[in-house]
C-alpha cells in the first residue's frame, strides 16, 4: 500500500507522463514511502519476534490516564504525523524561492472548473510570462491535453486511487518539467475537497474554486479547505441567472472559516471577472 | 479516504521509534487530532486495523487517539471560546477575525514499547 495516497490496488504506481509522450511509472520507493510492501529495504524487520508472540502482557491501568494504558515503557514522540511531507514541501519551497517562481495549488471539487480557469488563465497570460503547469488526476491525460493546446508546457501525474497531489509527486513532476526563473507554475489538483487540504506541496498560495452550481455550503461542509486556501475563486457566475445561489450567503459562510480568504467572482466560459483575478497573479509575481 | 495515508504515517514514525529503541514491538500509540485537523476519526481507526495488522512490529498495537476540542481566540477582546464548529465570529464582541489557537493538531505523542 502507498502511505501517500493510501493505494492499495494492483502495482501502486504514480504515472508521469507529458502529453504525447510516452509515460513512465515512478515505484512506491520514489516518493515519500515509510512503509515498503515487502520490507526488502529494511531487514532489521525481519529478526524474529520469538518469545514476544506468545507472551501474554497484563494490561494494566495507569494512573495518569484516562483509559487504560497498555503496559511498557512509554517513549514521548511529540511528531507531526505529516512530518514527512511538510519537510518535502518545505525543500519544493526552497527551490520555487530560489529560482523566484510564483506557485499556485488549485484545488476543488470534482467539476468546479479548475481546467478551464486553468485554460483562460494561460492564454491571458502567456505572452508575460513563462508558465507551467502540473496536472493531477486518478486517471487519464485529458486535463494535461487540453493544457497542451495552449502551447504551455505540462506534465501529468496519474494518482491512480490516490485522492490528492503530494509534495513528493511534485518533486518528481518538477524535475521533469524544468520550469524557467520568474515563472508562474499551475498545479491543478485532485478534484477533492477533502484530501488536499491536508498536503502541502510548497506552493505560494493556494486557491480554491467553487462553482455556483455547487449551492452556498460548501465552505461550512468541508472547512479545512476553505481554512488552508488563500484566494478563493467562485465560478461559473455566467449561469447565475438560472440557479438559486446567493453570492452573499457563500461569503458570509467563505469568511466564516476564513477571515482572510480573498474572493474572486469570475465566469471561465465567459471571462467576466477575470481581469481582478489575472491582475491578482500580476501582483503576486511581482512581489 | 486520506486516513489511510495517515494512519501508515503513524505507523512509520512508531515503527522507526520501536527500532531506534530496539523494542519488539509497540503495544499503544497515542495520537493527538484536532478537531480541525480534516481527519475523520472513525475512518482514520478502520485504516489503523489494516494498516498496523500488517506490520509485524504493531500487529498488536493499539491506537489511542485523544481529540483536541476547537479553540478560538478574539483578537480584540481576547475572549477564547470552544464552538461546536469553525466559527471566526467573537460570541463576546461580535469581532469576525478570531484565530484557531488549537484544533489543527495531528500528531503521535508517544509509544508504548513492548519489554524485550
Ligand atoms: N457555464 C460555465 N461552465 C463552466 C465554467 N467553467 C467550467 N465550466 C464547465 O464545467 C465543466 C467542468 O469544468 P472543468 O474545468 O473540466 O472542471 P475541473 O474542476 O477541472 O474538473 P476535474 O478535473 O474533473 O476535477 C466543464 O463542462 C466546463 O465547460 C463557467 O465559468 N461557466
Ligand atoms: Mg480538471
Ligand atoms: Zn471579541
Amino acid at each position: 500500500m502507498c502511505d501517500t495516497c493510501g493505494c492499495e490496488s494492483g502495482d501502486g504506481r504514480i504515472t508521469i507522463m507529458k502529453p504525447g509522450q510516452p509515460g513512465h511509472t515512478h515505484p512506491h520507493e520514489d516518493h515519500v514511502h515509510p512503509h515498503d510492501h515487502d520490507h526488502d529495504h529494511e531487514p532489521e524487520y525481519h529478526h524474529e519476534p520469538g518469545h514476544d508472540q506468545g507472551h501474554p502482557h497484563e494490561h494494566q491501568p495507569a494512573q495518569d490516564h484516562d483509559h487504560p494504558r497498555s503496559a511498557g515503557r512509554i517513549i514521548s514522540v511529540e511528531t507531526d504525523v505529516l512530518q514527512k511531507n511538510n519537510l518535502l514541501a518545505q525543500r519544493n519551497r526552497g527551490y520555487f524561492e530560489a529560482k523566484s517562481m510564483l506557485v499556485l495549488n488549485l484545488v476543488s471539487s470534482p467539476g468546479s472548473g479548475k481546467t478551464t480557469v486553468l485554460e483562460r488563465t494561460l492564454n491571458t497570460l502567456k505572452k508575460e510570462k513563462d508558465l507551467f503547469v502540473i496536472e493531477g488526476d486518478q486517471q487519464t491525460t485529458l486535463d494535461a491535453s487540453r493544457i497542451s493546446a495552449t502551447g504551455i508546457p505540462v506534465v501529468q501525474i496519474n494518482t491512480g486511487s490516490g485522492c490528492h497531489l503530494d509534495a513528493s509527486m511534485i518533486n518528481m513532476a518538477v524535475k521533469e518539467l524544468n520550469p524557467s526563473d520568474h515563472s508562474v507554475l499551475m498545479i491543478e489538483n485532485v478534484g477533492n475537497l477533502v484530501c488536499p487540504a491536508l498536503f502541502d506541496l510548497g506552493e505560494n498560495f493556494r486557491v480554491v474554486i467553487v462553482s455556483i452550481t455547487e449551492g452556498e455550503d460548501k465552505p461550512l461542509k468541508y472547512p479545512q479547505m476553505f481554512m488552508s486556501a488563500d484566494v478563493c475563486l467562485i465560478n461559473k457566475t455566467d449561469l447565475l441567472p438560472y440557479v438559486d445561489f446567493s453570492m452573499e450567503k457563500v461569503k458570509e459562510y467563505l469568511h466564516r472559516v476564513n477571515p482572510r480568504l480573498e474572493c474572486f467572482e469570475l465566469s471561465a466560459r465567459t471571462g467576466e471577472g477575470f481581469d481582478v483575478w489575472i491582475d491578482w497573479i500580476r501582483k503576486r509575481q511581482s512581489t | 479516504m486520506h486516513e489511510f495515508s495517515i494512519a501508515l504515517n503513524i505507523l512509520e514514525i512508531a515503527e522507526s521509534t520501536a527500532l531506534q529503541h530496539e523494542a519488539p514491538g509497540i503495544s499503544e500509540v497515542e495520537v493527538e487530532v484536532g478537531d480541525a485537523a480534516g481527519v475523520n476519526i472513525e475512518a482514520l481507526e478502520f485504516a489503523w486495523e489494516s494498516a498496523a495488522g500488517a506490520s509485524p512490529l504493531l500487529k498488536q498495537s493499539k491506537l489511542a487517539i485523544h481529540r483536541v476540542p476547537l479553540l478560538f481566540e478574539c483578537p480584540r477582546c481576547r475572549h477564547q471560546y470552544s464552538p461546536a464548529e469553525l466559527d471566526v465570529i467573537c460570541p463576546a464582541c461580535g469581532e469576525k477575525d478570531s484565530l484557531l489557537v488549537q484544533g489543527r493538531e495531528l500528531k503521535v505523542k508517544s509509544v508504548t514499547l513492548m519489554d524485550p
